[in-house]
């Protein structure tokens, strides 16, 4: 196989640096993104704040003493969403195979741009300089001759940084790093590679891979690979991408709740939220699942139930909601509550016999129009009136700029 | 309580009640027969507070008595059972044993008061109907199977008894939401009683009686305190009527302006068989298009590829386009018993009714696919 050349873009600071660009008051000066409600984190640090130690998952309280004049700035996701898909865009003029990897972050495969720009810095340069004359962004580029290896490059200089990883020094330059470097080794995965005596990359290559297999299943010739900073897989542009497998959202309360009156509001409102989306897509599923998270964070409850006939319409969601709620006795207050779609089929065509249900489907897509026109839960359930604020408000890892991926996000 | 039994009443019995006692359910009762001895029979009774069942049979009764026991192991024991007679005994504290000498079982059975009575059969008011008609019946309106729980037509089947024309229609009813199937028939003598309106027994319910059904047989049929009995001599099964209405259907059976479309039944569901190898959940319908004289049909999959077949019909008129689920054609067509198969169709959104060219009495409604 020819040799390949991807690129793995890292935006730096994403979120704080696109605030401190909206807002010149703030350039240089140590800022951290926090989320609206009011058990929020640190969302991210600008490269001022991580010089006083502030990190990514902070409680507010804990920032402030690293650093005490440290400026907190309430996250707005749309010029976050905003900015990332037209950053997207102009990566996709130096190539069509573009993979977004999640809101600020992705990689590009540009083996067969070099005929039209030459070498991958000068392809790296003239993006850089675009996106930082266009938005004042920087980021930081690994150029690898894979996935793995350029997701390791990008991380090893930051901020406005580039490195590269050529075919012939990888060995050389992945080998004294520790394994937890690598994108797919978690904490848990970490421990056991230690317990094996396994602290770097070189040693995970080196490591005889019959016993990784013994210990890991299928799982160990894919970490005896990536030790030796092997990756085939390829970069996989979103018109490619599998069909989206499940539609779900959930919500962090703003206060612990217990009354069952209470999860419902907030459960036929994160049934909307799917439904309208399953719609929107002409998607529907079969199984509805619910998810429920303690007040004590850690403990958690999840069910689902699979329905005879596929559905999107946000009541028949919430009735299935309902029923799986109706299972449980609530051991604490709730946190979180989630509900997803699975099981989906993609074309929803068998028109129903009875008036009555044809005359629900009616009244369900005038709702849709106007909401698609005049924004989401302007007419909406009568029950969901008085209940502040509605719709989504944190940026999920799955969250893509089009197709059914994308979740407006207020 | 004492008595001798014949083996093959007992396991005919048994094999009938499996369905009823099998289902999962909270409460352990439910999975126990009752065994009632009265004067020179047993009483067998089975309920699983949806679906019940009772059978007497004839016994050489020593001493009277009432036992529950497991139906499952019970039917096990007595199905090879090598004698043609059985005899059972309780022993003390619900323990009964079965046979004696060389082959002998000892279970534990339950309190018999644990178990809940069927409900009172005395004074309803029967009628008489041929088994094998309500069984065909059956079959015809059975093959749309139950939809969403919520919704109580969908879970049952609707059972009306009207008089037309100074004669008595047995008329059964059934629907998913996206299909409804009507099956009647004309009982050979006129009853005298009041018209049974429309109510919905449980579509499970149907079909553990149907197992229970002993073809041949005339079988009474009564409407009693919201339950549905039916009643071969000896036998009874009782259905739990469900709450709900069966929605008003004439709307969507009564179509003038339809094209009526000739074709032969067992081609048609052929070429439909054909048509659905390529269909999957996501990409299901097949178009039916209408010319003059001549119908085509096809299939197309973007994953797999397309098929395409065309008939020659006796057909005036514009062209028109329908899609329908081809399983729903293929089962409405498998229960006309006619040679050739008249659908009425009047729009890709509107209802399309199938029926036989010369029977009557089955017609199947499909609402079309969206193209």
């Amino acid at each position: 196989m020819k040799e390949r050349i991807i690129l793995h873009i890292d935006m730096n600071a994403f979120f704080a640096s696109v605030e401190q660009q909206a807002n010149p008051a703030l350039r240089g000066k140590p800022i951290a993104v926090i989320g609206s409600s009011a058990r929020t984190v640190i969302t991210t640090a600008s490269y001022e704040a991580r010089q006083y130690g502030v990190r990514t998952g902070m409680a507010i309280w804990e920032a402030k003493r690293q650093c005490p004049h440290l400026i907190l700035v309430v996250g707005d996701n749309r010029k976050y969403t905003h900015t990332s898909t037209r950053i997207f865009n102009m990566m996709r003029d130096y190539t069509p195979v573009v993979e977004i990897f999640s809101i600020d972050e992705a990689f590009l495969d540009i083996t067969r741009s070099l005929k039209l720009f030459g070498t991958p810095e000068r392809v790296v340069y003239l993006l850089k300089a675009r996106i930082r004359e266009s938005f004042g962004l920087k980021c930081s580029v690994g150029i690898a001759p894979n996935k793995l290896l350029a997701k390791l490059a990008s991380d090893m200089q930051k901020p406005d940084g580039l490195t590269v990883i050529g075919p012939d020094d990888v060995s050389r330059t992945i080998d004294p790093l520790p394994i937890k470097d690598l994108c797919g080794i978690g904490s848990h995965m970490e421990q056991k590679l230690n317990l094996l005596g396994i602290r770097t990359i070189g040693e995970l290559g080196r490591y005889p891979v019959d016993i990784l297999k013994r210990r890991f299943g299928i799982v160990g010739q894919h970490l005896h690979d990536m030790g030796l900073g092997i990756d085939d897989s390829p970069v996989v542009p979103a018109s490619d991408q599998d069909r989206v497998k499940s539609i779900g959202h959930s919500m962090t309360l703003k206060q612990d709740i217990f009354r069952r009156q209470d999860i419902l509001r907030y459960l036929l409102q994160l049934s909307e939220m799917v439904g309208r989306r399953a719609r929107r897509y002409s998607v529907s599923g079969r199984t509805v699942s619910l998810y429920i998270r303690y007040a004590d964070f850690y403990s958690s409850w999840g069910k689902q139930k699979t329905l005879t006939k596929p559905v999107n319409q946000s009541d028949d969601i919430y009735q299935a909601a309902i029923d799986l709620l109706d299972t449980v006795a609530l051991q604490q207050p709730v946190r979180l509550l989630g509900v997803r779609l699975t099981n989906l089929q993609h074309r929803i065509e068998q028109l129903p016999l009875f008036h009555q249900e044809r005359k629900k489907a009616l009244m369900v897509r005038a709702m849709d129009m106007a909401n698609n026109r005049y924004g989401d839960f302007t007419v909406t359930f009568g029950s969901l009136l008085d209940s502040g604020e509605k719709g989504s408000h944190v940026i999920s890892p799955a969250w893509r700029p089009n197709g059914i991926q994308c979740v407006e996000i207020q | 309580m004492k008595f001798t039994v014949k083996k093959q009443d007992v396991v005919d019995a048994l094999s009938k009640i499996q369905g009823i006692c099998s289902k999962k359910t909270s409460s352990v009762i439910t999975t126990c027969v009752l065994i009632r001895v009265e004067k020179d029979r047993i009483y067998i009774t089975a309920n699983d507070f949806e679906t019940g069942f009772e059978g007497y049979y004839p016994a050489d009764v020593e001493s009277e008595g009432v036992i529950a026991i497991n139906a499952r192991k019970l039917y096990e024991i007595v199905k090879d059972f090598p004698v043609d007679e059985i005899l059972v005994t309780e022993v003390e504290n619900f323990w009964i044993e079965i046979g004696r000498g060389n082959i002998q079982f000892n279970m534990v059975g339950m309190n018999p008061d644990d178990f809940t009575n069927l409900p009172c059969v005395e004074n309803a008011s029967f009628f008489t109907m041929d088994s094998s008609l309500l069984k065909k019946m059956i079959e015809r309106t059975q093959i749309i199977s139950a939809g969403d729980d919520k919704k109580p037509h969908t879970q049952g089947i609707c059972l009306q008894r009207v008089t037309v024309d100074e004669k008595t229609v047995v008329r059964m009813l059934s629907t998913d939401g996206n299909r409804l199937s009507k099956a009647e028939c004309v009982l050979s003598e006129k009853v005298n009683m009041d018209d049974i309106s429309g109510i919905l027994i449980l579509k499970k319910g149907i079909g553990e009686m149907t197992r229970i059904l002993i073809p041949g047989k005339p079988i009474d049929i009564a409407i009693e305190n919201n339950n549905a009995f039916f009643r071969q001599e000896n036998e009874t099964t009782v259905i739990r009527l469900l709450e709900g209405a069966f929605p008003e259907y004439s709307d969507y059976i009564t179509w003038p302006d339809a094209r009526k479309i000739r074709v032969n039944t067992k081609a048609c569901t052929a070429m439909l068989k054909r048509m659905s190898i390529l269909s999957s959940d996501d990409y299901k319908a097949v178009v039916f298009t209408l010319f003059e004289d001549k119908m085509t049909i096809r299939s197309t999959n973007p994953e797999l590829g397309e098929s395409r077949e065309e008939v020659q019909i006796d057909y005036q008129g514009d062209s028109l386009e329908v899609a329908f689920n081809p399983r729903y054609m293929i089962e409405a067509l498998g229960l006309i018993e006619d040679e050739y198969t008249i659908l009425h169709i009047t729009s890709g959104q509107t209802p399309c009714l199938i029926e036989g060219e010369t029977d009557k009495s089955y017609l199947n409604v499909i609402m079309p696919m969206r193209i």
